[in-house]
């Protein structure tokens, strides 16, 4: 301990240590000379003899150091300095050395960032492990008729609900929530707002406090008592964005009979009482404001489904809980089915796990991904490494031979090593602050509920390089550094000293370098057959018929600051159509209740009439399309038979119906479906349409989803009188679609006009092109193909590097061999082939075990691809053949070198 | 010419003998007593001798100073301190009984 003390001081003191010891040693040069003149020796010989005796100072002074300071300390600074200078004398190295290193770590990062904040960082609620949502399985035989296919809910029964939230043990919590849409007119504007009606215990659950103001209390989940609302700190900057917000009213407008009104009475005021905090958008990332609503049993009996969050009991499992659930709801109702088609009753889902399920496996693939590049990186820095220590030989031998120990020469290339890994590091991190950019602007969609989730990136707004992301760069740069670093260090920090200073040309011939070589353009191969498949099947994707012409569309809604009946929408809708045709540049206008994509799916069962018989086609559903009669041209989709809806058919007028060719060939099989008859709405109120065309299919759901059979329903022949209980003619509000010459932006500024002349506070909204919607559909597909082959491009180009690097490197060293075959007479072309020989073994050896390992790994692709097998043949041998061209063209360039070695020169050099 | 390497930890212990026997001691005197007593050159250069002198030092068991020699030159003079006097008799203690221990081994091996 004494002698550490004084070694820490030793290490502060160095420089009065050091002139001390100078000092002392010259002092022994003095007395040795001495000594040798007493024995009679010349003054110029005394000193020399003293000198030689003395040894070597600087060594002395080395071991001296050594001894008197914490050595590691100091010899960093001496390490780093020392370092510093070898690499600044190898710009071009150095340059290769740590791009690579960046492009690896700073990868690594940005991915670590995405997974870090989507998959690992908890959500930002109390104790949110233990969130779990409900699904509910139901039986065919508990849903309509009896006879229903198996049905998964994300909610539930309310009756189970209250029923659970009574008397569950395992269930600390349950709230219940459904969606709201509604339209508030904010400053002459009228404004969509999406929001949800919440049970009394879903702030309290999830343990957020409100940024201003109060959340709900119980009494206000009582109806009349419930006119209150608490905003999302977003919506709150619409408003300006002050606490005085509170106590101010506002006035919802929109259709309250529409699917999403949940109880929102239009046109009454209700209080705004607090804000959440910023980022606070539970259940989903739409929702802007909150009110309270306990969730209650229908009045007519109906089962009424709300979507279920729970927070499980200290300890308790979701299975547990979900099996408790499921004895509770058979107790209620007396008995009941607990399994569903093998699944259990109720399934309880981590509310994290549900939220990043669907991008869980792409991520892990994107890790691994990034992981590959980054030892391809570290090989290829390895094998740099290797080449360039191995001509350093002569320089580690003269510092070994004046006295640096074998410990000391580790040290030192290690030190260069991690000098190198941190330079990358810091490159790489500045990298991985851009690629989280571009990984955001990948997964950026047009954020639209209504398009689906699919293509929403879920958390994306958290993704950041964090602290941990920060930290996880330091660790891969530091373990990157020893891993390249530790082989070139070990292998040649004990040099043959003597040998070395003699003749360099004695070192062996290094197969580390092909060895590793052959790695990284397995590793390379890997990735570049999973990117194969990406791309391919993206291509496919986006080139798949989606049914439409989707070029040359805008389509869009128009917000309302007055709550129109839906017979008065139609008449609104109808109106604003007719003058949009007005606009020259229109071609054709529509409007209906859905767009292709738009995830809406009215899907009923098809009744057909044969004969006299009316005969409902079990199973069978359809999906119903309510349009105006311009719909299928605007949209471009081509009638294959008989007519479309024309201006002639409408209201009062004998029904017809255009179906597609999928329901055509399922349910009209053999026959001829123009001119036969089915019929539409429920039991008792059915109204007969006549079938008058057959329109192309159209991918409705999604371009990676088979067409599904539907008919379309001119929108004026669809009853709206509640009594005759049809589907709500607008349960999102009218879509309208333009097809027209002149650009979007023009358009939707005519739009915009004619709309205000219509009703002076509307808007437009989600106004996007048509082909806008198509791309945004396949959003992931797009960035996990762009990810996925940047980094293979990455993995090619490190490899291709590698491989001339080692072939350069062994040219370079057998100069002198070919030199004698040249003299023996060797042509060029013997010596070509030689160089090109070794290369393309090793390609191939490279090639075929990455295809090997490739074979087994593309599985895990399997639910990211369309229209082709993780075994693809075509991409397995398009990425080989690829491979082997770039590999030949990387050694071609070495070969070249081979070949016009000159053999004078090349025997001479030596 | 034979080459000895001086076993690891015990130059300390001739240094502190030398010391304790010749009185105060500069590193060349040092060096001179040692070649001396080995009778041949012992193989010491002044990178084994300078870090055990500091090692010495830093244990508190001998203690430097500038002083003159006989020629009027300046030197590092080094005495053996109490506490080097004190690890002295340990240390040969224990060099004994190595000592003894070894040869017994390599005679009975013989």
């Amino acid at each position: 301990m004494r002698r550490f003390l004084a070694r820490l001081i030793g290490t502060a003191r160095q420089a009065r240590a050091d002139a001390e010891l100078e000092r002392e040693m010259a002092a022994h040069l003095a007395l040795l000379e001495d000594g040798f003149r007493r024995r009679g020796l010349a003054a110029a010989d005394a000193r020399a003899a003293a000198q030689r005796a003395l040894g070597s100072a600087a060594y002395a002074r080395d071991l001296h150091r050594d001894a008197r300071s914490v050595a590691c300390l100091d010899d960093l600074g001496r390490d780093l300095r020392y370092a510093l200078r070898t690499l600044r004398r190898a710009p071009g190295f150095t340059f290769v050395v740590v791009m690579t290193l960046a492009l690896g770590i700073g990868a690594n990062t940005a991915i670590f960032s995405v997974v870090n904040s989507v998959l690992i960082r908890p959500l930002p609620y109390t104790d949110s492990a233990r969130l779990v949502r409900v699904w509910e399985n139901v039986p065919g035989a508990e849903i309509g008729n009896g006879k229903g296919p198996n049905r998964r809910y994300a909610a539930m029964d309310v009756a189970d609900l209250l029923a659970v939230s009574e008397r569950s043990r395992a269930l600390a919590n349950v709230a219940a929530f459904s969606f709201a849409r509604a339209t508030i007119t904010i400053d002459g504007d009228a404004t969509r707002m999406d929001g949800f009606g919440v049970s009394p215990g879903f702030f309290p659950m999830l343990g957020v406090a409100p940024l201003v103001g109060r959340t709900f209390a119980p009494e206000e989940s009582i109806a009349g008592g419930d006119r209150v609302l608490v905003l999302a700190y977003d919506a709150w900057q619409r408003f300006g964005g002050d606490a005085r917000v509170l106590g101010r009213t506002v006035a919802f407008t929109g259709n309250s009979l529409g699917w999403f009104s949940d109880g929102i009475v239009p046109e009454v005021p209700y209080t705004i009482v607090g804000v959440m905090p910023p980022g606070f958008h539970f259940p989903y990332d739409n929702a802007q404001f909150w009110i309270p609503r306990a969730p209650a049993r229908s009045p007519d009996g109906r089962p009424v489904r709300r979507e279920t969050v729970a927070r499980l009991a200290d300890g308790v499992t979701p299975v547990a809980a979900a099996a408790e659930m499921a004895a509770i709801r058979s107790d209620v109702r007396g008995a009941s089915t607990s399994m569903v088609g093998g699944r259990p009753r109720y399934e309880l889902i981590p509310v994290q796990d549900e939220l990043t399920g669907p991008v869980r496996p792409a991520l892990l693939v994107l890790m691994a991904a990034v992981g590959v590049v980054l030892l391809i990186a570290c090989v290829n820095v390895a094998n740099l490494l290797l080449a360039r220590t191995a001509s350093r030989q002569r320089e580690i031998a003269v510092r070994a031979a004046i006295g640096a120990g074998p410990g000391r020469l580790v040290r030192q290339l290690i030190t260069e090593s991690l000098l190198l890994a941190g330079l990358g590091g810091v490159l790489g991190i500045a990298l991985a602050f851009g690629g989280v950019r571009l990984f955001r602007l990948l997964a950026t969609t047009l954020g639209r509920s209504d398009l689906g989730l699919a293509s929403v990136f879920p958390r994306l707004s958290e993704v950041s390089v964090d602290a941990a992301a920060l930290g996880y760069a330091l660790a891969v740069s530091i373990a990157t550094g020893l891993v390249f670093g530790l082989a070139p260090a070990l292998r040649h920090a004990r040099p043959r000293h003597a040998a070395l200073l003699r003749d360099l040309s004695a070192s062996p011939r290094s197969t580390i370098g092909g060895s590793l070589v052959v790695v990284e353009i397995a590793l390379a191969t890997v990735l570049l057959v999973g990117a194969g498949l990406l791309i391919t099947s993206f291509v496919k994707l986006s080139t798949v018929d989606p049914g439409f012409e989707p070029a040359h569309v805008l389509t869009f809604q128009v917000l309302q600051s007055t709550s129109p009946r839906p017979e008065e929408q139609r008449v609104f809708a109808e109106t604003f159509v007719e003058r949009l045709r007005g606009v020259p540049e229109v071609q054709s206008a529509a409007y209906g209740r859905q767009l292709p994509l738009v995830q809406l799916q009215d899907s009923l069962t098809v009744t057909l009439r044969r004969g006299d018989v009316d005969v409902t086609l079990a199973g069978e559903g359809a999906d119903v399309r309510f349009v105006s009669r311009d719909y299928l041209k605007t949209m471009g989709i081509p009638i294959v038979a008989g007519r479309g809806l024309t201006e002639a058919d409408g209201e009062g007028r004998p029904g017809v119906v255009v179906i597609n060719d999928a329901l055509a060939r399922r349910s009209f099989a053999g026959s001829t479906p123009v001119g036969q008859i089915i019929l539409f709405g429920p039991q008792g109120h059915r109204v007969p349409l006549e079938i008058v065309g057959v329109a192309g299919n159209v991918r409705q759901f999604g371009l990676d989803r088979a067409p599904e059979p539907q008919y379309f329903m001119d929108i004026r022949q669809v009853p709206t009188d509640p009594a005759l209980r049809a589907p709500p003619l607008f349960p999102v509000g009218a879509y309208y679609s333009v097809r027209a010459t002149a650009d979007a932006g023009a358009i939707a500024a005519a739009a915009r006009a004619i709309a205000r002349q219509l009703d002076p506070h509307a808007t437009l909204t989600d106004v996007a092109t048509m082909e806008q919607i198509v791309s945004n559909s396949i959003t992931r597909p797009r960035m996990y193909a762009a990810l996925v082959g940047v980094f293979a491009a990455v993995a090619l180009a490190l490899a291709v590097i590698g491989l001339y690097g080692v072939m350069a490197y062994s040219v370079a060293q057998r100069t002198r061999e070919i030199g004698v075959r040249v003299a023996l007479g060797a042509e060029r072309r013997d010596v070509m082939r030689l160089v090109l020989r070794r290369s393309l073994l090793l390609t191939a050896a490279g090639i075929a075990l990455g295809v090997a390992f490739a074979a087994g790994l593309t599985r895990y692709l399997e639910s990211m691809l369309f229209g082709l097998r993780p075994l693809d043949a075509a991409t397995f041998a398009g990425v080989a053949a690829m491979f082997a061209a770039a590999a030949t063209l990387a050694s071609y360039v070495p070969a070249r070198r081979a070949a016009s070695v000159d053999p004078l020169v090349a025997l001479r050099e030596e | 010419m034979e080459r000895i390497e001086i076993l690891q930890g015990t130059l300390d212990l001739i240094v502190l003998r030398a010391l304790a026997t010749m009185g105060p001691q500069h590193a060349y005197g040092l060096a001179a007593r040692l070649e001396q007593v080995a009778e041949h050159p012992l193989m010491l250069n002044q990178g084994t001798l300078y870090p055990a002198l500091v090692r010495l030092e830093q244990n508190g068991w001998i203690k430097g100073s500038w002083q003159k020699t006989e020629n009027n030159r300046d030197a590092k003079y080094y005495a053996i301190t109490r506490a080097g006097t004190r690890a002295l008799e340990k240390q040969t203690d224990r060099w004994h009984r190595l000592a003894g221990l070894v040869n017994k081994l390599l005679v009975d091996e013989r």
